[in-house]
């Protein structure tokens, strides 16, 4: 008989592997596929009564394989170990429930550390990586920081600075491929010289650019990406040597890098062969630079030093230098950037859920202890010595955290294969492995955490008169005992209002910022892109989004079709300084900061932007003398215009002598710079087509799928070798802005429910064994007459003072703990009264639901237990 | 770790631990799997008795290697079928028989099950 595996069996099949390996080596040599196929058939009959029974199933069989291990030692022997387990297996609400908390403890902390350390802590996989750097250009009068760099700047650096290896810079310049049956979309990198020898990661297999190619006029060159070569060639090395086909010109492949050598997704790496009128252009900054420090040398000094480059060209060149400096960063926190506070964030929070997951199997060791405080007594008054007792309870607790550590590092293998998909956009997050050294630690500290609290309170029991134990059993009262476990559940309280009450916080941040108005209207709006080269002819590039966007708006279920360079809020801007006669700006000498956008006729009335005064942009033919209209966004009329009517004023760049610009109108402001994020002035260039050859086209349509096929035809009818690429709903666009702020939410909230459960878990146990023990004190007070609702009282009110001060000391610390969330929370106050309120209702109502049994379970004592207990 | 060397003599193989007898026990009628000696213990004992593959498998390697079960050389789906060999029957019975001679030492000292069962009502 087969059974078809289900995911549940599958999983539970790969953790059940992993386990087998705490099995005794001898008996995995020759019965692992028997016992394998015996699992398989268990957890098949489990699945078929749900999850929760292949979860049990899961941790009956760690007990069973750790038991197995002392039965192989001494078999027909009653040994210690294998006491150890008997008196486990006689208590399994317990033995599981303690496994399963320390082994979710263990793989998530290990899991969760394993991407912290990935993204924060380990250096970038390149040799000697701490001394790459990022470097900008920075003009600090202007306050920009971190502009991009002009090519002819970059080979000045290279020659004169003192402190760089190497400094390389690197364009977005995606191409399509017609080298195959279709035309295919790569994206792809144009590098200037010493790029890969910066980086100083060999290439896979080939090499990287020779001199020669990277030269104008050169012969053409590609290398490609691991990712690329394993698709198209099936890592084949005679790839080497073949070529791609882009814009109707062959690129021989010379190499391939490895994966690890970028964070995004790029296939292809071209030499950039600037030609000899780009390198005059001191002011065509659009290079993203990268630097090789020498050994030794700090970024600060990397950067001191190329300000003094700076200085010399400034003298030089002073028009266009001068006031010129440059920022120098570590390369690595550079790309992990705003990932940081997150990452630690969500690390904070596993921490915390740790340090609850420890508590409450404490708690549980805590509860087992004193229940058996009688028994362990009577063993010690029956001869047995105290260090005997004491090896018992610790054997116990050995296996426990063995069968808990074990069943801890297999979930976490499995988280690890799992977190990629929840953090797709983390940088690096394909390279994660599960860190050894965090598995190590965290089942360590999970170990001597359990330890601990099965010794001590071992050593209390058996300490003193245990003739008194014997005898005391059963009188004591609800007051004033189990000290410390009362302390762990608070603690435990307190915690989970922590995680919750800021899991509350971001979650309503999360919503504000999702119900912030863009300014412009999303759905049923499509976005794509066509391939198009920047060395392509512009006249022809621009004649095809001519076309386009009137084929398209020629179709039915078309209202309108347009283009511009970058979308709202994809992180994607160009910033410049502008004038306008008469008008003073906001910079010390009277210049005006904006973001600036391209755009034709339709496109933003396509967003459905609101048109405020003047009129929408000229529909624009190829003509280059006219002055160029633009459109300024309110925010520009509101910091700028002074009252004035800004319509058909003239409106000329600070640098550079371009041709003055004419504003023909005033649109509503949109969230160019994310959902949330206050308004900017922002110009909108209406430009003839083909200025900005691979621009994003928007069209709105009432039929997305009909749209798709439409716009592949009519391409296609167009010029068949461009690729259509990145179709999707502009809706997703502005989705993906939240991702960072859903992410957050939904992490910490799946955190604070965990922890909800578990100091749930934590007040349940610790009643249970309270009720237990007052059973005489509650069938005297029910023999002297009282009402089942004034024992319910009882119970409930010691629960309630201990509830009460976990709140308390949880609302405290969210209190405290919300300022570090400051900066992650959008038009939410980190003293949020609603967030709080319902972090401590919701704990109660959970708290409520773990006292409720215990409690109700004090009224089902009769009066005569009075006597029986004894 | 190695297992302690197999006893020669008979008696040196007494007691059973209750795993090994329940798993003869299985095997008396027909050959089984693992899983197929799991469902016939657990019916058998009323679901009392749940054997983990750990303690299943380490009880089954031990009496291979005594030599009271042996592997059948049947196997479908991976599985390997175990049947009773003709010194695990001997074992068996003479398991049986020393259990009983215990029980009858015991009865004969007046001591019965007192053990309520399911349906009567103690008087």
């Amino acid at each position: 008989m087969t059974t078809t595996p289900t995911p549940t069996t599958r999983v539970a099949r790969a953790i059940y592997r992993a386990l087998l390996r705490v099995s005794p080596q001898a008996l995995r040599g020759s019965y692992r596929a028997d016992m394998i196929a015996t699992f398989d058939e268990l957890s098949a009959d489990a699945a078929r009564r749900g999850a929760v029974a292949v979860l049990a199933l899961l941790a009956r069989e760690v007990l069973d394989l750790t038991a197995a291990r002392a039965l192989w030692r001494d078999v027909g022997h009653l040994g210690p170990w294998r006491q150890a387990a008997r008196s486990l297996a006689r208590r399994p609400g317990f033995a599981l429930a303690a496994v399963i908390t320390l082994s979710l403890g263990v793989a998530m902390t290990t899991a969760l550390f394993s991407v912290v350390d990935l993204v924060l802590i380990r250096p970038l996989p390149y040799p000697d990586a701490g001394r790459l750097v990022a470097v900008w250009e920075a003009s600090p009068s202007t306050q920009q920081n971190t502009s991009l760099i002009a090519p002819v700047r970059l080979e000045e650096w290279n020659r004169m600075s003192q402190a760089f290896d190497g400094l390389a810079g690197t364009y977005t310049e995606n191409v399509t491929d017609t080298s195959g049956t279709e035309p295919e979309r790569l994206s792809g990198r144009r590098v200037t010289p010493r790029y890969f020898a910066v980086y100083g990661m060999p290439p896979l297999i080939g090499r990287t650019f020779t001199a020669d190619e990277e030269r104008y006029g050169g012969p053409g060159a590609v290398v490609i990406s691991e990712g690329l070569w394993t698709r198209r060639f099936g890592r084949d090395p005679r790839a080497l040597g073949r070529a791609l086909r882009f814009g109707g010109v062959d690129f021989v492949i010379v190499g391939v890098v490895p994966a690890a050598f970028s964070t995004s997704s790029i296939d292809v790496w071209l030499p950039a062969q600037f030609a000899p009128g780009i390198l005059l252009g001191r002011e065509d900054r659009f290079l993203n630079g990268v630097g090789r420090l020498k050994p030794g040398v700090t970024p600060a000094q990397g950067a001191a030093d190329l300000a003094g480059v700076e200085q010399q060209l400034a003298r030089q060149f002073p028009k266009t230098d001068a006031g010129w400096a440059a920022t120098v960063r570590d390369l690595k926190d550079v790309r992990v950037g705003d990932f940081r506070r997150a990452l630690w964030l969500v690390f904070a929070a596993v921490l915390l859920l740790w340090l609850i997951s420890v508590a409450n199997v404490a708690g549980l060791v805590l509860v087992q202890v004193h229940r058996r405080a009688r028994e362990l007594a009577i063993r010690a008054a029956l001869g047995a010595s105290r260090p005997r007792i004491v090896a018992g309870v610790l054997r116990e607790g050995s296996l426990m955290a063995l069968a808990g550590g074990a069943l801890g590092a297999a979930l976490a293998a499995w988280f690890v294969r799992l977190i990629p998909q929840f953090f797709g956009t983390l940088p690096r997050i394909t390279e994660i492995v599960l860190d050894r050294r965090a598995l190590g630690f965290s089942a360590a500290a999970s170990l001597v955490a359990a330890l601990f609290f099965s010794l001590w309170p071992a050593i209390v029991a058996t300490r003193g008169s245990l003739a008194a134990s014997v005898h005391g059993g059963g009188r004591g009262t609800a007051g004033g005992r189990h000290r410390l476990q009362r302390t762990l559940v608070v603690a435990q309280v307190a915690l989970s209002v922590l995680l919750a009450g800021s899991a509350a916080l971001l979650i309503r941040s999360y919503y504000r910022l999702s119900h912030v108005d863009p300014g412009f209207d999303p759905s049923g709006v499509v976005t794509f892109h066509v391939g198009a080269r920047w060395d392509e002819d512009r006249t022809r590039v621009g004649q095809l989004q001519e076309q386009l966007v009137a084929a398209l708006e020629a179709l039915p279920h078309v209202t309108s079709a347009g283009l511009t360079n970058f979308l709202p809020a994809t992180g994607a801007t160009l910033r410049f300084q502008v004038s306008v006669a008469g008008l003073h700006g906001t910079e010390a000498n009277g210049a005006m900061p904006v973001g600036w956008r391209t755009i034709d006729f339709d496109y933003l009335r396509t967003l459905r932007v609101p048109l405020v005064a003047g009129e929408w942009c000229p529909a624009m033919g190829p003509d280059g003398n006219a002055p160029i209209r633009v459109m300024v966004n309110q925010r520009f009329v509101q910091l700028y215009g002074q009252g004035q009517n800004l319509i058909g004023r003239e409106l000329r760049f600070a640098q550079g002598a371009n041709q003055p610009n004419t504003i023909v109108g005033v649109v509503g402001d949109v969230a160019e710079d994310g959902p949330g994020a206050p308004p900017m002035p922002y110009l909108y260039a209406c430009l003839p087509a083909g200025a900005w050859p691979d621009p994003e086209y928007v069209a709105r349509t009432s039929d997305p799928r009909a749209f798709a096929a439409d716009l592949r035809r009519i391409v296609r009818e167009l010029d068949a070798a461009r690729a259509v690429f990145g179709v999707r709903p502009l809706d997703s666009v502005v989705d993906a802005a939240l991702d960072q702020p859903r992410l957050n939410a939904e992490v910490l909230g799946l955190f604070a429910a965990s922890a909800a459960l578990l100091a749930a878990v934590g007040l349940y146990g610790l009643f249970m064994l309270l009720v237990g023990e007052s059973t005489r004190e509650i069938a005297v007070r029910f023999a002297l007459g009282a009402e089942r609702g004034q024992i319910v009282g009882l119970v409930a009110a010691g629960a309630g003072r201990l509830l009460a001060i976990g709140l308390g000391l949880g609302v405290a610390m969210t209190l405290a703990g919300g300022q570090f969330l400051r900066a992650l929370l959008f038009d939410v106050s980190p003293i949020d009264l609603p967030a709080i309120v319902t972090a401590v209702l919701g704990l109660a109502v959970v708290a409520a639901g773990a006292i409720a049994i215990p409690a109700l379970r004090a009224t089902k004592v009769a009066p005569v237990a009075a006597i029986r207990t004894e | 770790m190695p297992l302690p060397p197999p006893p020669r003599r008979l008696d040196e193989m007494l007691p059973l631990s209750p795993h090994q007898f329940h798993i003869l026990l299985a095997l008396m009628d027909r050959d089984l799997h693992g899983y197929g000696i799991i469902l016939d213990v657990a019916a058998r004992t009323g679901g009392a008795l749940r054997l983990g593959t750990g303690t299943l498998y380490t009880a089954i390697a031990r009496l291979v290697e005594l030599g009271l079960i042996a592997d059948t050389g049947r196997a479908d789906d991976r599985r390997r079928y175990y049947r009773l060999t003709p010194a695990g029957r001997v074992v068996l019975r003479a398991e049986t028989v020393r259990l009983e001679t215990l029980v009858q030492h015991a009865h004969a000292r007046g001591l019965r099950p007192t053990v309520r069962l399911p349906g009567r009502a103690r008087s």
